[in-house]
């Protein structure tokens, strides 16, 4: 039996790390503390910057956790001990009795009706209440009655016992035992999370005391269409939709007093994001935000503040002190604005953003593993690791907040990095992946189609009528079954699903519930399980297309619904079965790039295939080689680039220096490369691709900013003057160069690296003073940072975008620069020995010519686009090719480096696993009706169409993306795409306009 | 109670300008059977000084507290400025040897040495921490019923809370809501609770103190109080002394009572308004008085 | 304030970049600079509330840029109430009611005293305390039963001179701090 990995902890990073591994082909044993996984992601309602809505990105995978056959989930449960080292270590796990018997449970909740305990529900944050046997939310997983047993009768005075009773399954236990599991692992994945600080350490913003001042978390339940108000913002006080909310930022961060030093880093953008979705519920709701430095850092982030800002979302830059009761029901928030003016904000309702803290238990489970903890209570990283991941412990591995406070891409990126580096160690302990057998289904057969239809919690129940939904598509022509669902998307409402279809001989199947883009194909796995071709089913969106669009007028939104599904079904009964198709992918990767990023993803990839690493420079290194100092130790770039060059080169990777591509191209499972370096060309072939390009520092223009005379340099050229240890001297920092502008967001790296730079002149004995817009010292051990430079005499000041520093000249042999100091009310000129340019990052020189050889999009500043930018930050559209570092958004080096060894883990599915499965509803030709005019081929974007021997137009399966074009551009109906034919499409717009169904 | 014995510091203001708050700290202290004695020897306590030279101000603390350190006696302040200023000393000479050496070199010219043994309290923290409010109920014999009482906590007997502030967050103390509850009175919440008396700035700028015991008066009558309660000697100079200059800078009447708080406990506990010093009371408070059951009546 | 163009000029000839050491190396001083400027401390403060002249995160601007002899020559350091609430509630522990008295010692050090500071230290050289307790208030305090109170002047008027604070006093350069805009707002 093959040894496993151990994944403590079920939220994002934690599935995230399991599904990586497990698709890889190895085993997992996830285990949750609470009922069920999710964590606090499943909590929110919306996530920044798409404003996705967050269950409908995570539950899928929450599904794919529950089901997938290489995961053993264990929830309710607990870590008790380790033995063993890096590789083979035993993990002694205790699963608490649920006094529900899983197997026996069908989660029809008659349990839950007839108990007589109602307790606060933890997962609703105390906003509503549970009973003492419950399902801690709707799309749990798994989808089981749990019984607490600190408030259940029976098991605490043995009355009651009413749910043993009315369980129609005989489910309920009341004598069940906790199970102990001792399982064989090679490493472990602590995903444990993040707690909330408590709010009530400020009294005087009024937590606990005012019923209307509420936590960020707590607003998201309140957000949710699936929590305690059905997504209604109501005032706790008297139940009444507040016509003005106040939104504290730093309520308990960066407060060294009552509160945690540290940053928080997710709280200004989350805060912003409520803001702007609250009004999306309540569009006559004003909304204030009171705050310190905006940490915007990552892709996308300034804009969407602006968006904000430009939806008459008001900001105020001045830290919350108090919240005063108005006397008239509501509150007055007091603060004090950068200009001096006091600031009275009123409020009906105040929600703060509290900090992030560890989770409860995080010290036991440390304790456990024998990881130290860090000064503000999160699990330690070895601080040689560049990923930030690898504990002092070899093997034992962190992943998402449990390190600290990240984001969900971060954490997601994280948690493949940390599965990247499990796998490593478990080497030997990778199981062959088969590709799935796609049933056949006749195609002649005659359609019994399936209709589904999903009530959503009261996502489309509160303004379509389900019921009369369901009841139209029974008179549909072809339907054999309907049923409605409340959440279609949840795990047993899949396996009944799946049931029903064989049960019925069903071989069309419609959903009529939400998008496509996010649960298609959770449903195309559910008919694969079935027994039923997965491209048979067809999803009618009734939510964001129709009950989300149409909250105001709900019988028109279920007379839509019923056309939606009329046209869903005779689509369905038009579709095929397309069958399953795989690509052999050798176990052989190029990576483009040899920069941290780059060569982090070519040590996850070396101990499991052939890597070769190109390098367009002499040397690898990228940016980083070239600096003296890197945050936050101070270490110098030149050490970190050899501990991972030497590791490199010791695993056996091809590296190949000062070598330009000439040539890339083709696709997933067959890559061909030539480079030309200084040691003659040398060509290739690869399964996948990794981009990791790096980006390039702007470059100031001549007189921007002084530039160009003597003393001004930019803060990589400040390497060479830290080295000359300078003392005595005066220098200037202006922050910000070449970034937050109109065409370029913020560059993330420039803060913390100036934090570092200045204290450590600072230190030395000069003078320095840093101009900024915002100090985004977001990073862990960030805030402190800035608190060090700051007491080693650092004098920082803010600057408003539109008035900046001026550089006024030259004088008595050094800069005059000239700023507006609003704290201080004076406009300053200062005589400085030497002024720094902080510079930010554009995209290198060359990528959109390498992206576009292998059809990779660039977004609106000309990164790489990744697939998605919570959930695929390191992957691209094109299957096959993986993209890490600062190509994708400027970043720093641990953050580099996790994004290289997630694009590796990424990557290592189709590599370990040896295939991919081909996109089935591809393009295809009728060679008899094509006449070889070439347009489809001009036109397609992927050059997926060449030309055969008989001049006839030919659609290679594994380049097509199905986008259509050339089907509807070629002139004789030659070209149609699979599950896009004419005659679907046709079908779909008859139902809907009437001239009957054909 | 028991034997124990306490060196009551005064301070510079009520032994002259408040003298009601040493009548009824007498009257009440003696009811309650704590033996107390004066250090004659006692001074400033330096607080006015801190504005002038640290090292000044803290030998002037340390003087007092060395005093009652040679009697073996810790010391109970009155006034709050004297107890959180003697407090502060203390803290500081403790966390910093070689300050405490410094001062300690001075007070050497007197025969005198801060060793740190006597600890220094606010007279309600001892109240509240050695007696409690179980105890003190016990000898109420006269609920001050229906009486609502506007507590002023000041400043100096919350913060530095680290060093000061007892069982008290200084955004929502509870502990002299507890001492006037305990006497049958009503402790009425009102919206300037926390503002400061302003004392620390009637010798630079007294215009604003003025506007600071107004906006505090608006306040309690905003509230329907009846008397605002005290238990620093300057916060009572402040409120009771300067009520009249106050209005006259506002151009309007309060005549809001003042009382200290061990005149309140001191009804309740059925002591004579006179032995509380009641005719010491800037702002009368006959009326007041006439409410209460019990209380025999007083010019 | 007004918009940036409103705002007066400094340079370098009005700025001691070393004054921020000076203060932090004043008792009381030892934090001034882990400010970052948040606010809270002017949001906080009752003496701003009523008076517009003080705010206390300006002033630990103008120290941290060095306009010493602004801050040490002007009416506002001697503004503060002395009520803690910006030291309790200060994110970053900068003890700004110590450092308020930290800049009324170098003030008085350098010469700029406050007139009520003079008075004062006169005051106790003279009584042992600020209020003089002599024959008549002893009286008073009999007639109400209480005893008899001598303040120890002597003890005191020596700790006062022992320290220089006595003789700085009555050297003081007599420059009355510059007020600005007569009794507050």
């Amino acid at each position: 039996m093959s040894r496993g990995v151990l994944v403590l902890g079920g939220g994002v990073a934690g599935v995230q790390a399991a599904l990586d591994l497990a698709d890889a082909g190895y085993r997992v044993f996830l285990v949750e503390r609470t009922p069920s996984i999710g964590g606090n992601m499943i909590r929110l309602d919306k996530t920044f910057p798409t404003n996705d809505c967050s269950a409908c990105i995570l539950s899928p995978r929450l599904v794919e956790a529950g089901r997938h056959p290489r995961i053993t989930l264990l929830t309710n449960s607990d870590l008790v001990s380790i033995e063993g080292e890096a590789g083979a270590f035993v993990a002694r796990v205790r699963e608490r009795p649920r006094y529900v018997d899983m197997g026996a449970c069908v989660g029809c909740g008659a349990c839950a009706e007839v108990c007589p305990v109602k307790v606060p529900s933890e997962f609703d944050l105390g906003l509503s209440e549970r009973k003492a046997i419950y399902i801690p939310f709707p799309q749990a997983v798994p989808l089981k009655y749990v019984i607490d047993p600190v408030h259940c009768l029976k098991l605490t005075k043995d009355r009651c016992g009413l749910c043993a009773r009315t369980c129609q399954s005989g489910a309920i236990d009341y004598g069940q035992q906790p199970r102990e599991h001792a399982l064989a692992v090679g490493a472990v994945i602590v995903a444990t999370g993040f707690s909330q600080a408590d709010a009530s350490r400020r009294p005087e913003l009024g937590y606990g005391r005012h019923p209307d001042v509420i936590t960020g978390l707590e607003l998201e339940r309140m957000l949710s269409a699936s929590g305690p108000t059905g997504g209604k913002v109501l005032r706790p006080s008297d139940g009444k939709v507040p016509g003005s909310v106040a939104f504290v930022h730093c309520a308990l961060s960066r407060d060294v007093r009552r509160g945690v030093p540290h940053c928080s880093r997710v709280c200004c953008m989350y805060l912003v994001k409520e803001a702007m979705v609250l009004r999306e519920h309540h569009p006559a709701v004003g909304a204030t935000m009171l705050h310190m430095d905006l940490r915007a850092f990552g892709k996308g982030y300034d804009a969407y503040l602006d968006r904000a800002s430009s939806s008459g979302i008001a900001f105020v830059r001045g830290r919350a002190t108090e919240v005063l009761p108005d006397g008239e029901g509501g509150y007055v928030v007091l603060a004090e604005d950068d200009l001096g003016r006091p600031q009275r904000v009123r409020a009906d309702l105040v929600v703060l953003g509290t900090a992030i803290v560890p989770a409860e238990g995080a010290g036991e489970v440390a304790g456990a593993l024998g990881v130290p903890l860090d000064s503000a209570g999160f699990l330690a990283a070895d601080p040689e690791d560049p990923a930030g991941l690898r504990t002092p412990r070899p093997g034992i591995l962190l992943a998402g907040c449990a390190g600290g406070p990240r984001d969900v891409p971060d954490s997601v990126a994280q948690a493949s990095a940390a599965a990247a580096a499990a796998a490593s160690l478990l080497r030997d302990d990778r199981e062959p992946v088969e590709p799935p057998e796609v049933p056949a289904t006749d195609p002649a057969a005659e359609p019994r189609v399936g209709v589904f239809v999903c009530h959503c919690g009261s996502n489309i129940a509160g303004v379509v009528d389900v019921a009369a939904v369901a009841e139209a598509a029974r008179g549909m022509p072809g339907v054999a079954h309907v049923e409605r669902n409340v959440y279609t998307c949840s795990q047993d409402a899949q396996s009944a699903m799946a049931a029903t279809i064989r049960e019925k001989g069903l071989n069309r199947v419609v959903v009529a519930a939400c998008s496509p883009a996010t649960h298609e194909p959770l449903f195309q796995s559910t008919l694969l399980a079935a027994g039923v071709d997965p491209h048979l089913v067809d999803i009618a969106n009734i939510r964001n297309q129709c009950s989300w669009a149409h909250r105001a007028d709900p019988e028109a939104a279920t007379r839509k619904a019923i056309d939606l599904v009329r046209a869903s079904v005779a689509r369905a009964r038009e579709l095929e079965p397309l069958g399953g198709g795989t690509v052999e992918v050798p176990a052989r990767a190029l990576v483009i790039g040899g920069g941290v990023a780059g060569m982090a993803a070519a040590l996850a990839l070396a101990p499991h295939v052939e890597v070769t690493l190109v390098e367009r420079e002499g040397q690898l290194g990228g940016n980083v080689r070239k600096l003296a100092t890197t945050f936050p130790r101070g270490e110098r770039g030149e050490d970190i680039v050899r501990r991972l060059e030497t590791a490199l080169y010791a695993a056996g990777v091809q590296v190949i220096l000062g070598s330009a591509l000439d040539r890339l191209e083709g696709h997933v499972g067959d890559f061909g490369y030539r480079v030309g370096g200084p040691e003659g060309p040398v060509e290739g072939r690869a399964g996948v691709v990794i981009m990791a390009v790096g980006a390039a520092p702007y470059a100031p223009a001549q007189g921007e900013l002084g530039r160009g005379l003597p003393g001004v340099v930019t803060n990589l050229e400040l390497e060479e003057v830290l080295a000359k240890a300078p003392n005595g001297r005066t220098f200037a920092f202006v922050q910000c160069v070449g970034s937050r502008t109109a065409e370029r967001g913020c560059s993330r790296y420039c803060c913390q690296s100036t934090l570092q730079q200045s204290r450590e002149l600072a230190e030395a004995g000069n003078r320095v003073i840093v101009l900024h817009r915002d100090v985004r010292a977001y990073a862990s051990g960030g805030e402190e940072a800035y608190r060090a430079a700051r007491e080693a005499g650092v004098l920082f000041a803010r600057f408003e975008p539109d008035r900046p520093p001026e550089v006024l000249g030259q004088k008595d042999g050094g800069i005059l620069l000239r700023w507006a100091d609003l704290i201080a009310g004076r406009t300053v000129e200062r005589r400085v020995d030497s002024v720094v340019l902080a510079v930010g990052l554009r995209p290198p020189e060359g990528l959109a010519d390498l992206r576009g050889r292998l059809r990779v999009p660039g977004d609106a500043e000309g990164f790489l686009l990744e697939r998605h930018p919570k959930l695929g930050p390191v992957e691209t559209n094109t299957e096959g090719v993986y993209l890490a570092g600062a190509c994708q958004y400027p970043m720093s080096i641990p953050e580099a480096a996790s994004a290289g060894a997630a694009a590796a883990m990424k990557a290592l599915s189709p590599l370990g696993r040896g295939w991919v499965p081909t996109e089935a509803a591809t393009a295809v030709v009728d060679r008899d009706a094509c006449i070889g005019c070439s347009l489809c081929i001009r036109l397609c974007p992927y050059g997926a169409i060449s030309k055969d021997a008989e001049n006839r137009a030919e659609v290679s399966a594994a380049l097509c993306k199905s986008c259509g074009l050339c089907a509807a551009s070629c002139p004789t109906g030659a070209m149609s795409v699979r599950h896009f034919r004419d005659g679907q499409l046709v079908a779909q717009v008859r139902a809907v306009v009437g001239g009957g169904s054909p | 109670m028991s034997g124990r014995q306490f060196a009551l510091f005064l301070g510079c203001n009520a032994p002259v300008r408040t003298l009601n708050y040493d009548m009824a700290t007498r009257a009440v202290l003696l009811r309650l059977g704590v033996g107390f004695v004066d250090i004659d020897a006692f001074a400033c306590c330096g607080y006015p000084l801190e504005a002038a030279d640290h090292l000044t101000a803290l030998t002037m603390a340390a003087r007092n507290i060395a005093l009652a350190e040679a009697k073996g006696l810790d010391i109970l302040a009155i006034c709050s400025a004297c107890s959180g200023t003697l407090m502060r000393a203390r803290d500081e000479l403790l966390k910093h040897p070689e300050m405490r050496a410094r001062v300690n070199e001075r007070l050497a010219k007197e025969g005198l040495e801060f060793k740190g043994t006597s600890v220094v309290r606010h007279l309600l923290r001892f109240l509240h921490e050695d007696i409690g409010p179980e105890e003190l109920r016990r000898h109420v014999t006269h609920p001050l019923k229906g009486i609502k009482v506007a507590v002023h906590y000041g400043c100096h007997y919350l913060k530095p809370s680290e060093v000061v502030g007892g069982s008290d967050d200084p955004e929502v103390p509870h502990t002299v809501d507890e001492l006037v509850a305990l006497t049958g009175a009503e402790s009425t919440p009102y919206s300037e609770r926390q503002l400061c008396c302003g004392g620390g700035v009637l010798g630079y700028r007294e215009a604003d103190s003025h506007r600071l015991i107004a906006k505090k008066l608006d306040s309690v009558l905003a509230a329907g109080a009846d008397l605002l309660e005290v238990h620093c000697a300057f916060c009572d100079v402040m409120y009771d002394g300067n009520q009249k200059a106050a209005e006259r800078a506002a151009g309007k009447a309060y005549d809001v009572p003042v009382l200290v708080y061990p005149q309140l406990l001191g009804l309740a506990m059925g002591i004579d308004p006179d032995a509380l010093g009641f005719r010491h009371n800037r702002v009368r408070a006959k009326e007041l008085l006439a409410r209460i059951e019990g209380v025999p009546a007083t010019r | 304030m007004g918009s940036p163009d409103e705002l007066p000029l400094v340079t370098d000839s009005d700025l001691d970049p070393g004054f921020a050491d000076r203060v932090r190396a004043t008792p009381g001083g030892e934090g001034i600079l882990h400010c970052y400027a948040c606010g809270t401390c002017s949001a906080s403060c009752p003496i701003r509330a009523i008076d517009d002249e003080f705010n206390p995160r300006r002033i630990i601007r103008l120290a941290l840029l060095g306009l010493k002899d602004e801050v040490l020559t002007s009416q506002f350091i001697w503004l503060c109430t002395g009520c803690f609430i910006c030291q309790e509630r200060c994110p970053q522990d900068v003890r700004i009611t110590d450092l308020m008295m930290a800049f009324r010692n170098i003030a008085t050090e350098e010469g700029y005293p406050h007139p009520t500071v003079r008075a004062i230290a006169e005051a106790l050289e003279a009584h042992g305390a600020i209020l003089e307790i002599g024959e008549f208030e002893n009286e008073k305090r009999a007639k109400a039963g209480l005893p008899a109170r001598h303040m120890a002047a002597g003890p005191v008027k020596d700790i006062i001179e022992g320290t220089g604070l006595g003789p700085r006093l009555r050297e003081a350069k007599g420059k009355a701090p510059a007020t600005k805009g007569g009794e507050g707002a």
